[in-house]
C-alpha cells in the first residue's frame, strides 16, 4: 500500500474548513477518506482499550449522525482544541448526517490527538450499521460506492472502548459486564474485532443501568446486561472508582444521574431522529476533587465539578425535521472552483454518476 | 366491482324476498310504517326499476312503492340499512333483518344505475369513520363525471374531477377505463408540448398535478400505459419536470434521458426490451422517486422484474452470449484479434457485469439458465481478459462479476461437464444444451468450458496470480473473498439450487464422481477430497509464497513487508484452511512449508504494528485449534519465542498491541484452567503453560504487573506441578504430569489428588495412581509411535522436498531451531541478570524436547 504516513495538518484544516465552512457540510472524497482512516488506525493503536483521561474535559452522549447538533454542542461547550472532550459513541446510524458526522469527528481527532477523544459505541459495528441507516447514506451519498462505509466500519475496530477520568471515574458506552470484575482485565482483551454477541466487549457497548433491580439481569436489548445499585457499587469499589458515566440511553432532560450520581447517563442526541422531542446535553467535568462541593450539584445529583449541560435541538434541524428526510445536506448549486483540492470530487457527485446503459 | 353493462335481457330483479321494516322521517322522529317483504323489480311496460315492499301478513297490502329514479342518492349504512330521500323530499329508510338482504336490495340498485334504467342514481356507502367519528362515503354506483378531453384551457376541471374520483374505487375503475379508451394520456401529452412551448406555466403545474394524481389512483393497466412506449415516458418524465411546489426551479429528466446512455456492443433485435429496463429503472429511481406512492412504485417495481425476467431468458435462450464470448477466445494461444478493439471488449465485460447484477436478483431458475449459458459460452476466457486488464476498473468488474456468480452457485462453476469424459451429457441445461453439443465450426471449445470439478484450479491461479499481483485494496478484499467461498468445503460441497431445482443432480454428481450410486452423493457436491488436495498441491505453494519465503530468510528486510495486505490477508486464509478443511490435507501443508513460522517472523520484523496484530491472531486462532501437531510446532519452533519478542517490546506500553498479546496470553491461561467448564483436552494448553512458564517466568511474574493474566498463569501451572512433586519428589519430569492433563475427566481427577495431598493422607492410593500412569504412558508411546508414522506419511505425500527435514526427526530439527533461539533471546533484554538468562536458555534446551514426546502421547491418546 502506497498510502502516506501522515497528512499534514493544513490538509486536516481543509478537510476541517470543508465540513465547517459550507452549509450544507461538504463530503470528502472517498480516497481522502480512505487516507484519513489509515492514519487514524495507525494513532489507534496506540491507544488503550481503556484510555486514561484527565479533567477538565466535556463527555458527549450518543449523537447518531445529527451534525448540526454535534455543531451546536461545539458551540455552547467550546470547540476544540480550546476545550477536551471525550466522546462515548454511536456517532452514526439514525440521523441524517452520519457520514459528516463522523468525518468531522475523525478530522478531529487527527488534528487535535490530545484534545479529542473517541471510544466505540454498539452502532460502531458494520451489521448495525447496515441495519440503521449509516451504510444507506452512504450509498446514497457516494452514488452506490460502499467502499467508504468499508473504511470507517474498518476503523471502528480500532475504537477503545472505555477511559477513565482522573483514574476515579470510568466512561464507557453501555455499561459494566458480569465477566468483568476488574476494570484491568478489559486490557487483556483484543478490542479488534466486530462487536461480538456476548462477553466483556459486548457488555460494554449494550449493557444499561437498572435502578430497580439488583445483580445482573439479562437485557431486553438481546445484547448486554442490566445491573443494579450493589453490582456498581461493587465495581467502584473494587476499582477505587467514583462514578460510572456512559451514554446509551434516551434521556429526556437529556441526562439521568442514578444512585445519587454514582451512574450518569450522558444523551447528546436532541430531538431524537427528528421527533422524539428529548432535550440533549453534555456532561462538562472540571474536577474530580469530591471536597468542594457546590449548590448546583445537588440539582442535577451530580458529583462536584461536574455539571450537565442541557441544550435542544439546533434550528439548523428545521427543513429535514419537516420534510422527514435529510435535505439541507445535499450539495445544490454550489459553485465549486476548479483550483479547489476536492473540484473533481465535487463536480463528479453533482453531475450524478453517468448512468451508462450497455445493450 | 364494476359490473359490465348488462344486455337488456339481464335480469335486474331481485330474486329473494328480504325482510324489512319501512321508516319515514318525521320531525326528527323516524317513525315505523310496517315491516314486510322487500322486492326489486323493474316495470315491464315502462322498464322502470322500483322498490315494493309488501306487508308480511298481507301479500297484497303494498306498504311502499318507489321509482327509481331522477339523481335520488342512496346511502347504504350500518351495513344494513338504506336511506334516501325521494324526489318529494320525503326521507326514508330500509332496515333490513339481514346483512344480506341489504346487500341484495343495493345490488339492484347498481344494477338498476349501470343498466341506464336509471342512469342518474347513485348510491353511496357510508363507512363509520376509525377514530373520530368522521364518517367516509364512498360512491359505489351512480352516474360519472368524466374529464373532458383536455383542451388548453379546460385543464383545471379535468384536474377536479379526476381528483373528485379518486376517493371511489368505482370511480376510479370507470375514470381509468374512459382515459385508456380515448388515449387520454397522448392527449395530455399533445398539451404540454403546446403549453410548454407557448411557455403557458400554469398549464404546466396543472398537468403535473393531473398526472401525479392518475399515479395516485394506483391502478397498474394506467401506470403501464405511461411507460409503455419511448415517446409517452419523455411525455411524463417533461410534465413531471414542473412542480407547483418549487416554481422557480424544474428538473431536466429529459435532458437525463436524451444523454447518449446507451451503448451497442453486440447487434440485437429487440431493444426496446433493453431499453425499457433503463427507462424503467429511471422513473422509479430519478422521475417518480420524489412522490410515488407505495402502491404505484409496486406496480413500476414489478413492472421492471418481470422486464428483466425477460431479458435474462431472451440472453440465455439466444445467441448473443456466445456471440459476446467469442470476443474473448483464446485460440492456440492467440487472441481473438480480428478487429474487435480492446474498448469493446471492454464494454463488453461493462455489459455483462451489468446483466449478471441484474439476474442476481432473479430465481433460481432464470438465474441459473443465464449463468450456465455464460459459463458453456466461455465466462472464463472473458474472465482472464478482464483479470489481466490494464484498467482496474475492469478488472473490478471482472472480479466482481465472477464473484457473483460463485457467490450463488458455486457448484455451477465447479460441476459443469466436461465434455473429454463420456457423459458428455452432463450439461445442466434444460433444452438448450443441443446447441452446444452440436459442434459449431464457427466456435470451437475453449479451455474454459472444460472445467473439472475434481482438479480444475483454473479459477483459484487466477485469483491466486491477482492476489499476489494487484496492487488495488478493493480488488484485493473482493479477490480474497472469492478464494474464500471457492474454498468453502460447505459450498463446494453443497450447492444451493441442487435440492429445490433439480432432480438429475444427484445423477450428475455420481457420474462426475464415477459412481452409480446416487445415494451416497446425494449432496451434488463435488470429491472435495480431491479438489482440496489440488488446491494444497498445486496452488497454495504459490498463493502462500510469501509467508514461505519469510520463513526460510534470516534477513527481514521491510522489502518483503510491502504488500502488507496481501501477507494480512494471508494470515486470515491460514485460519481459515485449518479451521475448515481436513486437517489430514491442510496441516501438513502449513507445518512442512514452515508457513507458521513465517507467520510468527512477521511478529520480529520491522513492519506495520496492524500486521504484527494479524499474525498474533492467526497464531491464537492455531492456539485455539486445541491441535497437537500445530501446537507442538508452535512451540519446538521460535514461533511462540518470536511471539515474546514481540510482547517484551510492547509489555510497558498500554495499547491495542499489548491488549492483543495479553488476549493471547489469556487465551491459554483461561484453556488452561482446570476450573473452566470447557470439555476439550487441556493437554496442549498445559504444553503452551509449561513452555511460558519455563521461559518467560520473569516476564509473566514481574513484567506483567498490570493484569493477573501473568500470575494466573503462573500458579495455574505450579499447582499442576505441586501435585507431582508432591508424587514424584526425586524427579518432577513433566512427561508424567502432563500425561494426566489430556482429558477433563483427569483433571477432575487431579484436582481430587491435590485435595487428598494437601492433607497427606492415602499414600497408597497415590502409588496406585502413579502405577495407573506408567502403565497409560507406555501404551501411549506405542499408539504414539504409529501416530507419528501417519503425520510423517501424509506429509510425504504432500511435499516430497521436504522428506529430509522430516526424516531428520524431532531432535535435531530441535537443535538446528536452538541455535537462533539463544541467540536472539540474549540479545534481548529480557531478563537483567545475565546468568540467569543463560540458565534459563539451558533449562529451555533441556526442557525443549519433552513437549514432543508429550505431544506424541496426546496423539497416541487421541487416535486410541
Amino acid at each position: 500500500m502506497t498510502v502516506t504516513f501522515s497528512v499534514p495538518r493544513f490538509d486536516l484544516d481543509y478537510c476541517l474548513e470543508q465540513l465547517l465552512k459550507h452549509k450544507p457540510p461538504r463530503l470528502l472524497p472517498p480516497q481522502t477518506i480512505e487516507q484519513l482512516c489509515h492514519m487514524l488506525k495507525t494513532e489507534l493503536l496506540k491507544e488503550a482499550n481503556i484510555m486514561s483521561l484527565q479533567s477538565p474535559i466535556t463527555i458527549v452522549g450518543d449523537i447518531h449522525g445529527q451534525f448540526h447538533d454535534l455543531l451546536e454542542i461545539f458551540e455552547i461547550g467550546g470547540t476544540p482544541p480550546n476545550t477536551n472532550y471525550l466522546f462515548l459513541g454511536d456517532y452514526v446510524d439514525r440521523g441524517y448526517y452520519s457520514i459528516e458526522t463522523i468525518l468531522l469527528l475523525i478530522v478531529l481527532k487527527l488534528r487535535y490527538p490530545q484534545r479529542v477523544h473517541l471510544i466505540r459505541g454498539n452502532h460502531e459495528s458494520r451489521t448495525i450499521t447496515t441495519n440503521y441507516g449509516f451504510y444507506t447514506e452512504i450509498v446514497t451519498k457516494y452514488g452506490g460506492n460502499t467502499e467508504v462505509w468499508s473504511h470507517i466500519t474498518d476503523l471502528f475496530d480500532y475504537l477503545p472502548l472505555g477511559a477513565t477520568i482522573d483514574g476515579n471515574i470510568f466512561a464507557t458506552h453501555g455499561g459494566l459486564s458480569p465477566s468483568c470484575q476488574q476494570l484491568d482485565q478489559v486490557r487483556a482483551l483484543d478490542r479488534f474485532r466486530e462487536i461480538p454477541h456476548d462477553g466483556i466487549m459486548a457488555d460494554l457497548v449494550w449493557s444499561d443501568p437498572d435502578p430497580e433491580i439488583m445483580d445482573f439481569k439479562l437485557s431486553p436489548r438481546g445484547a448486554g446486561y442490566l445491573f443494579g445499585y450493589d453490582i456498581i457499587t461493587k465495581f467502584c469499589r473494587e476499582n477505587d472508582l467514583i462514578q460510572l458515566v456512559r451514554a446509551h440511553q434516551l434521556c429526556n432532560e437529556g441526562y439521568i444521574s442514578y444512585w445519587g450520581g454514582q451512574c450518569l447517563t450522558v444523551w447528546s442526541a436532541p430531538n431524537y431522529c427528528y421527533r422524539c422531542g428529548n432535550k440533549a446535553s453534555v456532561l462538562e467535568i472540571t474536577h474530580s476533587n469530591m471536597q468542594s462541593k457546590t449548590n448546583t450539584e445537588k440539582q442535577q445529583q451530580v458529583l462536584p465539578g461536574q455539571y450537565f449541560n442541557v441544550f435542544d435541538a439546533s434550528p439548523e434541524n428545521d427543513i429535514d425535521t419537516e420534510s422527514g428526510k435529510g435535505v439541507n445536506g445535499f450539495i445544490t448549486d454550489e459553485n465549486v472552483n476548479d483550483s479547489e483540492i476536492f473540484a473533481d470530487f465535487f463536480k463528479s457527485i453533482h453531475r450524478g454518476k453517468q448512468a451508462e446503459y450497455f445493450l | 366491482m364494476e359490473e359490465p353493462k348488462p344486455e337488456p335481457d339481464v335480469p335486474i330483479n331481485t330474486n329473494v324476498p328480504r325482510r324489512v321494516k319501512v321508516y319515514l322521517l318525521q320531525g326528527d322522529d323516524w317513525l315505523d310504517n310496517g315491516t314486510g317483504y322487500c322486492f326489486g323489480e323493474v316495470e315491464p311496460e315502462s322498464n322502470r326499476p322500483y322498490f315494493i315492499v309488501r306487508h308480511e301478513l298481507d301479500h297484497d297490502d303494498i306498504i311502499l312503492k318507489l321509482y327509481l329514479e331522477g339523481t335520488t342518492q342512496y346511502q347504504r349504512q350500518q351495513e344494513s340499512l338504506i336511506v334516501w330521500t325521494d324526489h318529494s323530499g320525503k326521507d326514508l329508510a330500509l332496515s333490513f333483518q339481514e346483512i344480506e338482504g341489504c346487500a341484495d336490495v343495493c345490488d339492484f340498485i347498481v344494477r338498476a344505475q349501470h343498466s341506464k334504467l336509471s342512469a342518474n342514481i347513485s348510491l353511496y356507502y357510508v363507512i363509520p369513520g376509525s377514530v373520530d367519528g368522521d364518517d367516509i362515503t364512498e360512491l359505489i354506483a351512480g352516474p360519472i363525471k368524466y374529464p373532458e378531453l383536455p383542451t388548453m384551457s379546460n385543464l383545471e376541471e379535468c384536474l377536479d374531477l379526476i381528483r373528485s374520483a379518486s376517493s371511489s374505487q368505482y370511480a376510479r375503475n370507470c375514470i381509468v377505463k374512459y382515459l385508456l379508451e380515448q388515449d387520454y394520456f397522448d392527449k395530455l401529452v399533445g398539451i404540454f408540448n403546446q403549453s410548454e412551448s407557448s411557455r403557458k406555466i400554469t398549464n404546466l403545474f396543472l398537468l403535473n398535478e393531473i398526472v401525479r394524481s392518475l399515479f395516485q389512483y394506483g391502478d397498474p393497466i394506467l401506470v403501464e400505459s405511461f411507460v409503455s412506449r419511448i415517446d409517452r415516458i419523455y411525455g411524463m418524465a417533461g410534465i413531471l419536470e414542473y412542480d407547483a411546489e418549487t416554481p422557480h426551479m424544474k428538473t431536466c429528466y429529459r435532458d437525463l434521458l436524451d444523454r447518449k446512455l446507451f451503448k451497442f456492443v453486440i447487434p440485437i433485435d429487440d431493444v426496446e426490451m433493453f431499453k425499457k429496463d433503463f427507462y424503467l429503472t429511471f422513473i422509479k429511481d430519478v422521475v417518480l422517486s420524489r412522490f410515488l406512492e407505495d402502491q404505484a412504485f409496486h406496480i413500476i417495481q414489478s413492472l421492471i422484474y418481470t422486464n428483466q425476467v425477460n431479458i435474462i431468458e431472451y440472453l440465455a435462450k439466444s445467441e448473443l452470449v456466445k456471440y459476446l464470448m467469442s470476443m474473448y477466445q483464446v485460440l492456440d494461444g492467440y487472441t481473438n484479434d480480428d478487429g474487435v478493439h480492446v474498448e469493446t471488449k471492454r464494454d463488453g465485460i461493462r455489459m455483462l457485469h451489468q446483466y449478471v447484477l441484474i439476474a442476481k436478483s432473479l430465481q433460481g431458475k432464470q438465474r441459473i439458465a443465464f449463468f450456465s449459458a455464460l459459463i458453456k459460452g466461455g465466462l472464463f476466457d472473458m474472465i482472464n481478459f478482464a483479470l489481466n486488464d490494464d484498467l482496474s476498473e475492469i478488472r473490478i468488474l471482472g472480479t466482481e462479476l465472477i464473484v457473483v456468480i460463485i457467490e450463488l452457485d458455486v457448484s455451477l462453476v465447479n460441476t459443469l461437464h466436461h465434455p473429454g469424459e463420456e457423459s458428455g451429457d452432463l450439461i445442466i441445461d434444460d433444452g438448450n444444451c443441443k446447441e452446444i453439443e452440436e459442434p459449431d465450426p464457427n466456435i470451437p471449445r475453449c479451455k474454459g468450458v472444460n472445467l473439472r470439478l475434481s482438479d480444475d484450479m483454473t479459477l483459484i491461479k487466477i485469483f491466486t496470480k491477482l492476489m499476489k499481483r494487484d496492487q488495488n485494496p478493493g480488488l484485493k478484499i473482493q479477490v480474497f473473498e472469492a478464494l474464500r467461498i471457492l474454498l468453502d468445503p460447505e459450498t463446494v460441497q453443497a450447492p444451493l439450487w441442487c435440492d429445490s431445482e433439480r432432480s438429475n443432480d444427484d445423477i450428475v454428481t455420481g457420474i462426475l464422481n464415477g459412481k452409480d450410486d446416487t445415494e451416497e452423493v446425494n449432496h451434488g457436491g463435488v470429491n472435495t477430497s480431491n479438489y482440496f488436495k489440488a488446491f494444497y498441491e498445486q496452488v497454495a505453494p504459490e498463493l502462500f509464497e510469501s509467508l514461505i519465503k519469510l520463513s526460510q530468510s534470516n534477513d527481514l528486510s521491510p522489502r518483503l513487508f510491502q504488500d502488507h495486505l496481501l501477507l494480512q490477508q494471508l494470515c486470515d486464509l491460514i485460519v481459515y484452511c485449518c479451521g475448515e478443511h481436513d486437517t489430514l490435507l491442510s496441516r501438513p501443508f502449513f507445518l512442512v512449508n514452515d508457513i507458521v513460522l513465517g507467520v510468527s517472523k512477521i511478529l520480529i520484523s520491522k513492519c506495520k504494528t496492524s500486521l504484527k496484530l494479524s499474525a498474533v491472531r492467526c497464531i491464537r486462532c492455531l492456539v485455539l485449534l486445541n491441535d497437537d501437531l500445530y501446537c507442538q510446532y508452535i512451540i519446538t519452533k521460535p514461533v511462540l519465542h518470536n511471539f515474546f519478542i514481540f510482547f517484551q517490546e510492547v509489555v510497558h506500553r498500554n495499547n491495542l498491541a499489548n491488549s492483543s498479546c495479553l488476549d493471547f496470553l489469556d487465551t491459554i491461561v483461561k484453556n488452561f484452567d482446570p476450573s473452566t467448564t470447557a470439555q476439550a483436552s487441556k493437554y496442549n494448553y498445559h504444553a503452551l503453560a509449561h513452555y511460558i512458564y519455563q521461559n518467560y517466568h520473569e516476564l509473566c511474574e514481574t513484567e506483567i504487573s498490570y493484569v493477573s493474566t501473568g500470575k494466573t498463569l503462573i500458579r495455574l501451572v505450579e499447582e499442576a506441578n505441586f501435585v507431582h512433586k508432591q508424587g514424584n519428589d526425586e524427579h518432577a519430569h513433566m512427561e508424567d504430569d502432563s500425561c494426566d492433563d489430556d482429558s477433563a475427566d483427569m483433571e477432575e481427577e487431579e484436582e481430587e489428588e491435590e485435595e487428598a495431598e494437601k492433607e497427606e493422607e492415602e499414600e497408597e492410593k497415590e502409588e496406585e495412581e502413579e502405577e495407573e500412569e506408567e502403565e497409560e504412558v507406555e501404551a501411549d508411546a506405542e499408539a504414539d509411535a504409529e501416530g507419528e508414522e501417519l503425520a510423517q506419511d501424509t506429509i510425504k505425500v504432500s511435499t516430497p522436498g521436504n522428506l529430509q527435514q522430516e526424516n531428520g526427526g524431532p531432535l535435531d530439527r530441535n537443535k538446528e531451531q536452538e541455535l537462533p533461539r539463544v541467540t536472539i533471546h540474549s540479545s534481548k533484554k529480557i531478563n537483567s541478570n545475565h546468568a540467569q538468562q543463560q540458565l534459563q536458555a539451558l533449562k529451555a534446551k533441556h526442557i525443549l524436547d519433552v513437549p514432543i514426546s508429550l505431544a506424541t502421547t496426546s496423539n497416541g491418546t487421541t487416535t486410541s
